[in-house]
């Protein structure tokens, strides 16, 4: 640039000048004075520089400010374009920066940037190099200037998203596509081929209205009826032509001056011009198409009619005058079917015309010339269809009256035959049908499909026929018969489609649950299904069960399904731990069948086998049974365990092992004997009662051997001094101190040899215990007795011995 | 007297540079950039200021 090229050689003057001082003053370079000398001059360049800089900025930033320029009747200082890129409207170059450095906000940095270089286009004067950047960057002033810039850079920002704000309204334009947004369009309107046309027939019974479907095959033919009414169309076509009108505005004056920018948007409203025609193109262009079809359709058909019933055969034995009566009498019921509807067409078609009329303006050339011509053509159509179809119904129709009454004899011969065909079928239908098969197996359900598919190929046959009949019935004026038993037969083939599936559905079901492992058997979450099935699927007061509630098949699935949820709670409750293989056993008893239980292959299918639900009351009482029958024997066991720890206490009384405490002995002796006696009067007790009887007789004889061994043992003690230690005795009743001594050696031997086995249930039933302390008892009580003898004989002559006890 | 002249010559002499240093620096006082009295192609201007 020029002007830098100036500055960098005032900056060289301003050196020569600086040397000139120093060459004249011959300063010693180093001396404060000079330094501060050189100081001083420097601190004037950095003066300039600032000075120079700021002129710059507050002259560009006259040039950027929106009022300045508007006082000055300035033009503007740069052109940019707005156009359309990736579906968005945009400032080419852009107003703010952007990635390639283009944007207006870029190209005014560059300029400040260059400002800026002044301060670097000449040598520090103090260090003759380095530039005065450092400096400049902190002055105050410069950065007040960049505050302003900024200021009025703002305002065009502002600006000119403003002049974008009037595409607003049209953004559809290219932001949409025009394919689908008219697809959209068509769609919320209705199409009268999608809805079902009733009328009530001459039985009072409602049929299909027909006259739309023979619509459809002659008149509609290619034309689209999905799509909303005239108005729709009207209102979207003039908005649009509203859309492009502003646009064609806009391009009158394509160029804006927005500030200090001149904004061309050329490129911007030759685009949406263009596209705002395609829109209106879609809209006008359908209706247009629609009813030129439409237009076509009914001319061909007036010259259809026209031609085909122009010659009407006079006779009709030749097969070929046959089929032209037949012929004829088509285009007969033609007219007879949809002239009035066809007539109803032509007002909304001429609507449609003069729809396309008022916006003809935003119409493509061609398209406006068809206009005349297509109300000329549909008030033709409307005449012709007329003239042709009085002429059809009338001499026409005359013509060949004779011909028809004698071809209707056949055909009400043909109809009554087949009538009767249709009530035989009836019956085979009803006789063959699978609604009460009881019985289900994979076999008897495909049996049951291929059978509804057999009588649904029939069933169709037939109504192809009486289709056929009922196409004849229409030709010859004939009222339709209606086959109510077809219907029926077709109603039902349904039904019992439906049923089979759930039928199929809920036998598969139990079929996959029948080889669950009996220890994988789940049966919370089965019963849990079974329930959902009798709520929902197979409920009989369910909706969709109301007409095959009564069905035999129906009812039956039923039972195996309630079977199947009394079978899963007894299932769940022979899972019970108590369950022995005795009790197996015993079920298989019961059901009289055999099943597996102990193998590793028994599963859920050998259980619903035992058809556990006409045993539900034996199966409870079994598992009862077997949990009682387990506490038996838990509280078996436990009074042989405590009698297997019961041992006598042996004291040692003048060298003789004697019996200790006895309490604790005899309190279990007395406790279990209760029990045993609970047991006994339980049902369950069978397969323990011997066992219950065994302990009830040790226990009995444990209590009568411990209760003579107590009283032997007490005798013992207290006649032992008196017979073995007493002179006198000894001499007075030598014979019984002899049966003492016997006694006492004997109990003596007892006693130790008891000592040896401790064992309460051992030493009281050991072999003879009981005998031998009987046998001491008895001779106890001899000694006894004779010594109470002796003694009253004494008490008589000693009265004293009155006190004396025995 | 001849020393008061020649410091008086000396000073006249720094004065006058630092006067013509000023002189040149008020140059610069012109702005670098110089509006166009026609819009351009922003692309244009970088080359023209």
């Amino acid at each position: 640039m020029p002007r830098l090229e100036d500055i960098r050689n005032h900056g060289k003057e301003i050196h020569k000048l600086m040397k000139d001082t120093a060459d004249n003053i011959k300063p010693d370079k180093k001396s404060q004075t000079w330094l501060s000398y050189v100081d001083y001059v420097n601190g004037l360049v950095i003066e300039g520089i600032t000075t120079g800089i700021h002129a710059s900025m507050a002259y560009l930033a006259d040039q950027i400010s929106i009022p300045y320029n508007k006082q000055n009747n300035y033009p503007p200082m740069f052109d940019v374009k707005v156009d359309l890129r990736d579906r968005e409207v945009v400032f080419d170059p852009s107003v703010q920066s952007n990635a390639r450095g283009t944007g207006i906000r870029d190209i005014l940095q560059k300029i400040i940037d260059d400002f800026i270089s002044l301060a670097i286009q000449m040598p520090r004067l103090d260090t003759n190099s380095g530039d005065y950047l450092v400096e400049i960057k902190d002055q105050f002033q410069l950065f007040g200037a960049m505050q302003v810039l900024s200021h009025h850079f703002r305002d065009i920002e502002v600006a000119t998203a403003e002049f974008l704000r009037q595409y607003q309204g049209k953004e559809f334009l290219w932001k949409e596509t025009l394919a689908e947004s008219f697809q959209a369009f068509l769609d919320t309107g209705v199409d009268p081929r999608e809805q079902e046309h009733k009328k009530v027939n001459d039985d009072g019974e409602e049929e299909e209205d027909e006259t739309f479907r023979w619509m459809a095959e002659k008149i509609l033919v290619g034309v689209q009826t999905k799509r909303p009414g005239l108005d729709a169309f009207d209102e979207k076509i003039t908005f649009l032509t509203g859309i492009r009108e502003e646009i064609a505005e806009a391009a009158l004056k394509p160029a804006v001056d927005i500030g200090w920018l001149r904004v061309n948007a050329t490129p911007l409203i030759k685009e949406l011009e263009k596209t705002a025609g395609q829109w209106i193109a879609a809209y006008t262009g359908f209706l247009l198409d629609n009813t030129t079809r439409e237009i076509a359709n009914i001319e061909a058909f007036i010259h259809e009619v026209g031609t085909g019933t122009l010659d009407p055969p006079r006779a009709a034995e030749k097969k070929a005058d046959k089929e032209r009566l037949m012929r004829v009498m088509a285009h007969l019921r033609d007219v007879k079917m949809i002239k009035d509807r066809t007539l109803e067409e032509i007002e909304p078609m001429k609507q449609a015309v003069m729809l396309l009329k008022k916006h003809q303006a935003s119409m493509p050339k061609d398209a406006k010339m068809m206009e005349e011509d297509f109300l000329v053509k549909l008030e033709n159509a409307k005449t012709a269809l007329v003239e042709v179809s009085e002429r059809a119904l009338g001499p026409t129709k005359e013509a060949i009256l004779p011909l028809q009454t004698a071809e209707a004899k056949d055909i009400k011969a043909r109809l009554r035959g087949f009538v009767v065909k249709v009530a035989e079928y009836r019956q085979v239908f009803q006789a063959t049908c699978p609604y009460h098969v009881t019985k289900s197996s994979p076999e008897i359900i495909a049996t049951a499909y291929a059978t509804i598919s057999e009588y649904y190929r029939k069933t169709g046959e037939l109504d192809d026929e009486s289709r056929e009949l009922n196409n004849l019935e229409t030709l010859f004026d004939m009222q339709k018969s209606s086959y109510k038993q077809l219907k029926e037969c077709r109603a039902e083939l349904c039904l019992l489609k439906q049923m089979w599936d759930l039928i199929s559905l809920i036998d598969f079901q139990f079929d996959a649950w029948k080889s669950t492992l009996w220890d994988r058997i789940d049966t919370e979450q089965l019963m849990q299904l079974i329930r959902e099935m009798q709520t929902k699927q197979c409920n009989p007061q369910a909706p969709q069960n109301k007409e095959i509630k009564s069905w035999k098949a129906f009812v039956a699935l039923n039972e195996r399904v309630k079977n199947m949820n009394t079978i899963l709670p007894l299932i769940s409750q022979l899972h019970s731990k108590f369950m022995q293989e005795r009790h197996w056993k015993k079920l298989m008893a019961t059901t009289q069948q055999t099943i597996a239980f102990n193998s590793p292959k028994f599963c859920l299918e050998d259980l619903i086998k035992l058809e556990l639900h006409k045993f539900s009351e034996e199966v409870t009482e079994l598992v009862e049974g077997a949990q009682k029958e387990a506490k038996i024997e838990t509280k078996l066991n436990a009074i042989q365990a405590c009698w297997d720890s019961q041992v006598f206490d042996f004291k040692e009384y003048k060298e003789v092992p004697l019996l200790g405490a006895l309490d604790e002995t005899v309190e279990f002796g007395e406790q279990h004997a209760m029990e045993l006696m609970g047991m006994l009067s339980s049902k369950d007790v069978d397969e323990f009662k011997d066992r219950v009887l065994h302990w009830q007789r040790t226990l009995k004889t444990v209590d009568s051997v411990i209760g003579i061994w107590v009283k032997v043992q007490k005798a013992w003690k207290r006649l032992e001094p008196i017979f073995l230690a007493s002179e006198d005795i000894r001499a007075q009743l030598p014979d019984d101190t002899r049966r003492f001594e016997q006694v006492d050696g004997a109990f003596k031997e007892m006693m130790r040899e008891a000592r040896e086995e401790p064992g309460v249930v051992v030493a009281c039933t050991f072999e003879g215990r009981e005998e031998l302390l009987n046998g001491f008892l008895a001779e106890i009580e001899l000694c006894q007795k004779a010594l109470s003898e002796y003694l009253g004989q004494k008490r008589k002559i000693f009265a004293r011995f009155y006190f004396v006890s025995e | 007297m001849a020393i008061v002249s020649e410091v008086d010559e000396l000073v006249k002499k720094m004065k006058d540079n630092v006067k013509k240093m000023q002189e040149l620096m008020a140059k610069w006082e012109k702005p670098l950039f110089d509006r166009k009295m026609k819009p351009l192609a922003p692309e244009d201007l970088e080359q023209t200021h």
